[in-house]
């Protein structure tokens, strides 16, 4: 009983000692302690947002040294807009989404999903 | 009058010494008496099993809490108050209403389900909503949250186009 409730404890301390993962975006569903994987807009102002085929996509990385509270955690990579839209070799974008993989608080991963504009008639 | 003071300090503290020895040890026999492990004092085998009832209920309880403790919140620009036991909600995900028209545009969804308040997978994004309701270009959005006790959530995006 002690052993297991100090392994939950500890599960707790390392996910919540291990930073900030969670990504800081207008709408997120709420995550997942223990492991989050899902896609969500990034862009909420939908007035005529074209949705087309034609998608770039850019990202970071995360990685945390566990039990290290939160001292030794590295983040890494672009997933700036442009190099999103340079990835799909387009430069007017309609609309964006966001993916995010977290796995135990010590590896995450969040990719921008930018999906090309219709051009003007 | 120094004598005398001294004379009356030492009465105190006798008086003192005689009056708080035997508390002293009747809580020192207290203690010691928690300490020893009589065979009176064990559980008898009908009682075995309540033992490790608790201990199962504490368990669950824990995990049970551990849960809620890791329950999330949906975020968005505007989140109605949520309800932690059930919540059922709908609400604007676009606030910038320029340019909305609803009438005889089509809907798409797109859902994420989260379990427990541990795992959270699924696809909710514009896309995969648009593209479930046939639309190419989106007007507005809402979203639309569901969540017993922490235990199963899900978020819902709900797109309008053409």
């Amino acid at each position: 009983m002690k052993q297991t409730t100090l392994a939950l404890l500890l599960g707790l301390g390392l996910m919540v000692l291990c930073g900030c993962v969670g990504p800081r975006s207008e709408f997120s569903p709420p995550p997942g302690g223990l492991f989050s994987s899902y896609k969500a807009p990034l862009l909420i102002d939908y007035d005529k947002a074209n949705v087309s085929r034609e998608s770039g996509n850019a990202s970071t990385e995360y990685f945390c040294m566990p039990f290290t509270y939160g001292l030794l955690n590295f983040a890494w990579d672009d997933c700036s807009l442009n190099t999103a839209a340079e990835n799909g070799r387009f430069n007017k974008v309609g609309t964006a989404d966001y993916e995010f993989l977290n796995i135990l608080g010590i590896y995450a991963k969040t990719t921008v999903h930018v999906y090309q504009a219709q051009p003007d008639k | 009058m120094g004598e005398v003071f001294g004379d009356e300090g030492s009465k105190g503290w006798k008086t003192h010494l005689k009056v708080y020895t035997p508390l002293f040890g009747i809580y020192k026999r207290l203690l010691t008496h928690g300490r020893t492990v009589h065979p009176q004092t064990e559980p008898e085998p009908s009682q075995k099993g309540i033992v490790i009832m608790k201990k199962y209920v504490l368990f669950i309880t824990l995990i049970a809490l551990t849960a809620l403790s890791l329950v999330g919140c949906v975020r968005a620009p505007f989140v109605p108050p949520q309800g932690l036991a059930f919540s059922q909600i709908k609400a604007p995900l676009d606030i910038n209403f320029d340019d909305t028209q609803l009438a005889g545009m089509n809907r798409g969804t797109a859902e994420v389900m989260n379990v427990l308040g541990l795992f959270t997978f699924g696809d909710a994004s514009a896309k995969t909503a648009a593209e479930n309701g046939r639309i190419s270009t989106i007007v507005h959005a809402d979203y639309e949250h569901f969540n017993i006790l922490g235990l199963f959530q899900k978020t819902t995006v709900i797109v309008y186009g053409k």
